[in-house]
């Protein structure tokens, strides 16, 4: 994220608040289901500050929410998505590589310090963390999992019911029993990576994060 | 009431019409339209509205303190936006020659059937 969608980001934060924690909410869900869309950080705060402005507004005339924005939050979301620029297809792969970085970054600095654990083990490996296809297998899992929830809790922001509310974490829990299963069960060791390689590529990682980060 | 149908074809240049009045922010250029009987339109319709009218630089915005509460955006006419109100109209002024003139003809027949 670059200086000018932090700082707007940080002025957008202290104006929400403001608003009553009714109005709050609503909002909430209106920017959760705008950060799912195919637009920049920047632009995504942009429009946070015109609705938030907005609600504020009406809040001072004593308005309710239908009377500011209407009766369908997400008609009224698709229409402003509509009207503001959209990410190009290359802006949209720089930003998922970046996503991918840091969430690999992630996984490889916990797969590191259970490689670390390891040290005390049986048979230690170290300095070398053992690569299994659990391992391999988790992490994809993971990854695709993370992706897959962000897009669903983004695109549904606005019907989020209490089942639903209530199947998220199962289905959370049920995924990382399914990784630490995977771990378990599947230790067939791939490759045997020096500890030195892995923070070169928890770095790496980083950096890629970094640059795309402030690209977009 | 106006059917939400027949208002979005003419919403666009009405809000160009009021904005070319004189610089206006969001809640007032719905305000104005009610004045005008178009009925109770939320600022959260004319907001991607606006935003598209911003896009094709119909219109500009800035931002100004308010007397109370937080600051506004309000937006006046470019003039390119004076010449899209010019052609919206030129076609409204003949789409509702038009419309008159057919109903004018059929009034008459349907009423009294």
């Amino acid at each position: 994220m670059n200086k000018q969608t932090k700082q707007l980001m940080k002025e957008n934060n202290d104006l929400s608040f403001h608003l009553k924690a009714a109005d709050n909410k609503i909002l909430t869900d209106m920017v959760v289901y705008i950060r799912g869309a195919d637009i920049s950080g920047y632009q995504q705060e942009l429009v946070r500050r015109d609705i938030t402005q907005m609600i504020l507004d009406g809040e001072q005339r004593g308005d309710t929410m239908e009377d500011i924005i209407g009766s369908d939050y997400k008609i009224f979301c698709d229409n402003v998505l509509r009207e503001v620029p959209h990410l190009t297809r290359a802006e949209k792969a720089v930003s998922f590589l970046g996503t991918l970085c840091v969430a690999l970054a992630v996984l490889l600095a916990v797969r590191l310090l259970f490689g670390l654990s390891d040290m005390f083990g049986d048979t230690p490996t170290w300095p070398y963390i053992p690569v299994t296809t659990g391992a391999i297998i988790s992490m994809v899992i993971l990854l695709c999992s993370v992706l897959l929830l962000y897009n669903t809790i983004t695109r549904n922001s606005f019907n989020i019911s209490s089942q639903n509310n209530k199947r998220i974490p199962v289905l959370f829990a049920a995924i990382i029993l399914a990784c630490i299963c995977a771990d378990f069960f599947l230790k067939t060791v791939i490759l045997s990576v020096h500890i030195s390689i892995v923070l070169i590529a928890i770095l790496l990682l980083l950096i890629i994060y970094k640059i795309t980060d402030t690209i977009n | 009431m106006i059917s939400s149908q027949m208002l979005k074809g003419t919403l666009e240049g009405c809000v160009l019409a009021i904005i070319g009045k004189g610089e206006a922010y969001g809640y007032e250029i719905s305000e104005q339209l009610g004045e005008y009987g178009f009925g109770k339109v939320a600022e959260g319709t004319i907001y991607p509205l606006l935003l598209r009218l911003e896009k094709n630089q119909l219109i500009q915005a800035t931002f100004r303190e308010s007397e109370v509460g937080p600051r506004r955006k309000y937006y006046s006419i470019t003039q390119e936006g004076k010449k899209e109100f010019k052609r919206f109209l030129e076609s409204y002024m003949e789409l509702s020659g038009a419309v008159s003139s057919l109903l004018d003809d059929v009034k008459g027949d349907l009423i009294n059937e």
